[in-house]
């Protein structure tokens, strides 16, 4: 009865209704993501623009004077009413922007911030994990020395010092966080691949003649797989909750990327004055999203886990 | 009365996401005070479930006791309060397990452990515990005991922590002794001295032992009767000797064959073709054998032989070997 | 045991030296002396001004070797930036703020205090809190207790700490009014200013740690060991709180050693919204003042720190684990 581990792993899954819930989740914000980055291009006396995305072809509104709460017909600007072009589901900020737009601009960043610093890192983790743990000697010496010293220092300063010195962006940012978070992944890769290294089908393919490259990719890799997938849905979260962090810090995003932490960042000013829809919307999505991320990633990691593979 | 344990028709079925297994599936067995029950069977069939069962340890969320009556020293374990089983595990009967290495808790010395079971059940103060647990730690053959009482279970070797299992599981004199292949994990070299001590506390205590194991060596040595399990299923079943001498069941037969001794130089070994099935996958309405065996008929594959009395004792579950004579 | 501390004190010493190295490099390579001159003096300084902010910095000096004689005629090959950073950090002798224009080292002294009148509260008060409840979701293992609590534990670890800290100031602070929004008082009344902080502190960690702490329990619960237990006749509470819970403790060791020496770092958000004068809200100020001096000292002492604390870890096992031998 050998199933293969992604057969089970998504029969496990599937019973899981939370895990299923979350995963639609994930698919409603990467949608919302998507539509983000297709552009819809316009033309006007300026020639034929490229900036706009189906995101905001289809969500943008007016921009209005100033703050207004959900669903009103007036907004408040030195004391004095005015009247709204539109309807705001969510309000609108300081800017008279739409709340629900700036937040839904902020999918995408979310997106991208979560997963391509793991990309990065998992890069970095894999290739000298797997030559740490595969090669040991002064190969596995010289790897644990560095991701020593990388460790020590705190990965705040290390990020601040790298922003410091690249502009602020959101490629810098999942450089960044990239560079200062594929120690923790690297260590569990070298631990796994030591095990599976004096495994017994390791040590056949070799006695078959294998070579070092084919034993590494053909046999370790798969094996140590699984922990790089659960390390990237469990990270997934904590690197979007750090984007916010990190604009409240003032190292986050440029301006202009749509952003969930600056629009928190801007309830400091915005709650003594009793507004708090710009809050509430990019709080609510955040956690929405993480939340759902955090189910679905547990559920995988259960069904990916080795132990729990009885057949 | 004569009978320490009694089991009758014994169902245990674990509730999985693959299906229903029904690893033990009408079990019937009985062991006379001071008397030995050898359990045998390849790896599957469900022995350690019974065993398992018997002190109702079975693994709860997936498993469960659905049918049956277990009688131990004329109280129904299965309709006894949790509580009231408490009382019971350790001190009526009691279970030693396989695995040494990993049965005994790593940060307690091996003395506490030992104490631990002495003053759950009895009123005793620590010096007095203390004493009975050197006293059976003695017995059970370990030199230097007072020493290496405050030792902790890494410190000793494999045949050493199951000699603790077994003073462990005899201090409070219980009834019943459970062993699930005590020695299966231990060297060939360890394994005769636990056999032979787990006699001689049987001769001291008067316990009756339930020993399960897959090496029919291991029965001979012990038992005074035995039980052939197939599938969750009791194929064959009497005394040892009659069972040795005159076994029936092909499924029986079959592991006396595989037996290496019996192969003479140079011939093949024999092994019983086909594989044993997992326990999701077990057939009602048939002789679950039946696919493996060499003298199946049609009957085999569409009714289930009842266990029938071949006299002496002996009960057979074939219909081939042992067609339907005297039933109980 | 003194010699096996001796010894990873030692071998910590070529890790040190790294980091000391790897932050020069950051902070030193990438951001020019006349820049950083620029920021410190203000609004347009003459470039005079600037040449004397970057000399008496000493940041005219070569990067890593001097081989230009100096004015008494002789050639002190160390007298370079990196030199004199390293002697400042090894030797303990800390440097001078380049904003605050106060020793480093007696800013740091300053600001411990505050920094632990929030963190240790908070770490004890988590355990406190955290362990007993997860103990007490293991004996409800399976249940639907047991599973509403981890969903509930999930959904707590969702939120964002940002948000813990600003609706709970919000809620707690400003509307209902029952803390101090702002500010610190040294003495005893620093409690008033603490409580808020250190509540959020907790409730804001609450989910990952109950949820943690339970899968180490219930790790523990599938045990051999735990099987045995059973068949002696050992009670469920008698199983968690003495067989399960003290092998339990090697991993919740782990993680809780590791962190201590990290109290005294305190936590930067928490420092920044309540107004606590502490070493987070140190090294907020001087990322925001680009105040070097003080970000490389409080690096080199945070990785000390680190250091310190997994030798902690290590040695923490051998209280709790018999199987750990020190070499």
């Amino acid at each position: 009865m050998a199933e293969s581990h992604l057969k089970i792993a998504i029969r496990r899954i599937k019973k899981d209704s939370l895990a299923i819930a979350g995963f639609c989740v994930i698919c409603a914000f990467a949608f919302i993501a998507l539509l983000d980055v297709v552009p819809v291009p316009y033309r006007d006396a300026g020639g034929l623009h490229f900036n706009r995305t189906a995101l905001d072809y289809l969500a943008r509104k007016p921009v209005e004077l100033s703050y207004s709460p959900p669903l009103a017909r007036t907004g408040v600007l030195n004391r004095k009413e005015f009247a709204l072009h539109s309807l705001h589901l969510l309000g609108t900020n300081i800017l008279g922007e739409d709340v629900l737009y700036d937040a839904l601009k902020g999918v995408r960043t979310a997106f991208i911030i979560g997963i391509v610093p793991l990309v990065i890192a998992a890069f970095f983790a894999i290739v000298l994990g797997l030559l740490a743990g595969y090669y040991g000697g002064w190969v596995d010496d010289v790897i644990q020395y560095i991701y020593q010293v990388l460790s020590s220092i705190p990965g705040i300063l290390l990020l601040i010092a790298m922003l410091t010195v690249m502009e602020r962006g959101i490629w810098q940012l999942c450089i960044a966080l990239g560079v200062t978070s594929w120690v923790g992944l690297c260590r569990l890769i070298r631990g796994e691949t030591l095990k599976v290294r004096s495994m017994e089908y390791v040590e056949a393919a070799r006695a078959l003649g294998a070579s070092d490259a084919r034993l590494l990719f053909r046999q370790i890799l798969p094996n140590v797989m699984y922990l790089v997938v659960i390390e990237m849905t469990l990270d997934f979260s904590g690197l979007v909750m750090s984007e916010a962090v990190l604009t409240y810090i003032g190292v986050g995003v440029e301006p202009g990327t749509g952003s969930w932490g600056r629009m928190i960042l801007s309830a400091d000013r915005e709650l003594p004055n009793g507004i708090w829809w710009n809050l509430t919307g990019a709080s609510v999505l955040l956690f929405l999203l993480v939340l759902a991320f955090n189910l679905f990633a547990d559920a995988l990691r259960d069904a990916l886990d080795p132990r729990l593979r009885k057949g | 009365m004569e009978e320490v344990l009694r089991i009758e028709d014994l169902r245990t079925y674990f509730y999985t996401d693959e299906g229903i297994a029904r690893a033990v599936d009408g079990v019937s067995l009985s062991i006379r005070k001071k008397g030995t029950l050898g359990l045998v069977g390849e790896s599957g069939c469900g022995k350690s479930i019974t065993a398992l069962s018997v002190l109702r340890l079975v693994p709860s969320p997936p498993g469960r006791i659905v049918a049956g009556k277990i009688i131990l020293a004329e109280r129904e374990i299965l309709s006894v309060s949790e509580n009231g089983m408490r009382e019971m595990r350790g001190r009526l009967a009691s279970m030693v397990f396989q695995e040494p290495m990993t049965s005994l808790n790593p940060v307690f010395t091996v003395g506490t452990q030992v104490e631990e079971a002495v003053r759950i059940h009895t009123d005793t103060d620590r010096t007095e515990a203390r004493k009975i647990a050197l006293e059976y730690l003695t017995k059970v053959g370990i030199p230097a005991a007072r020493e290496r009482m405050a030792e902790y279970p890494h410190q000793l070797s494999g045949g050493m922590k199951q000699r603790v299992m077994i003073a462990m599981a005899l201090c409070l004199k219980p009834a019943l002794l459970i062993a699930d292949e005590p020695t299966t994990a231990l060297d060939v070299t360890i394994q005769a001295g636990i056999l032979r001590l787990m006699k001689d506390m049987q001769e001291e205590t008067e316990a009756a032992i339930l020993l399960i194991t897959h090496d029919l060596g291991v029965i001979a040595e012990m038992a005074d009767e035995v039980a052939v399990m197939y599938a969750g299923k009791i194929v064959e079943k009497g005394q040892c000797t009659t069972i040795f001498a005159e076994f029936l069941h092909p499924y029986t037969e079959g592991l006396f064959k595989s037996l290496p001794g019996r192969a003479h130089k140079g011939e093949k070994l024999y092994t019983i073709p086909g594989n044993v099935p997992s326990a999701l996958q077990f057939l009602p309405d048939c002789c679950r054998f039946n696919p493996r065996c060499p003298l199946a008929i049609e009957r085999c594959r569409i009714e289930e032989p009842p266990l029938v009395h071949v006299g002496g004792g002996h009960w057979c579950a074939c219909w081939v070997r042992a067609p339907e004579r005297g039933l109980e | 045991m003194v010699y096996y501390i001796v010894r990873r004190v030692l071998l910590a010493v070529p890790t040190v030296l790294g980091v000391c190295i790897v932050t020069f490099l950051l902070f030193n390579v990438f951001a020019s002396p006349e820049a950083i001159a620029r920021r410190q003096l203000g609004k347009n300084p003459t470039t005079a001004q600037v040449q004397a902010w970057v000399h008496a910095h000493g940041m005219d000096k070569p990067m890593f070797f001097n081989l230009k004689p100096a004015s008494d005629s002789r050639v002190h090959v160390l007298d370079s930036r990196f030199w004199s950073q390293m002697r400042e950090l090894l030797l303990f002798q800390f440097p001078e703020s380049d904003y605050l224009h106060e020793n480093v080292g007696s800013l740091i002294k300053a600001r411990i205090v505050p920094s632990l009148t929030i963190t240790v509260p908070a770490f004890l008060l988590s355990i406190i809190v955290t362990l007993p409840l997860a103990l007490f979701v293991a004996y409800y293992r399976g249940t639907y207790l047991d599973r509403t609590a981890l969903f509930v534990c999930v959904i707590l670890m969702s939120i964002v700490i940002l948000n813990y800290i600003i609706v709970g100031q919000y809620l707690l602070a400003v509307v209902f009014k029952y803390f101090p929004i702002y500010g610190y008082e040294f003495g005893l009344n620093a409690w008033k200013f603490v409580f808020l902080p250190v509540i959020l502190a907790v409730a804001a960690g609450l989910g990952g740690g109950l949820r943690f702490y339970r899968t180490v329990m219930l790790n523990e619960v599938r045990a051999d060991y735990v099987r045995t237990a059973m068949a002696k006749g050992v009670s469920e509470s008698g199983i968690l709180f003495k067989h399960v819970l003290k092998n339990a403790m090697i991993p919740i060791l782990t993680t809780t050693v590791l962190s201590i020496p990290f109290l005294i770092t305190g936590s930067l958000l928490l420092e920044m919204y309540f107004g606590i004068p502490g070493m987070g809200n140190l090294l907020l100020n001087a990322v925001n003042n680009s105040d070097y001096p003080i970000i490389r000292t409080l690096t080199y002492v945070y990785s000390l720190l680190y250091i310190a604390g997994s030798i902690l870890t290590d040695i923490s096992y051998t209280l709790v684990d018999p199987r750990v031998i020190l070499e």
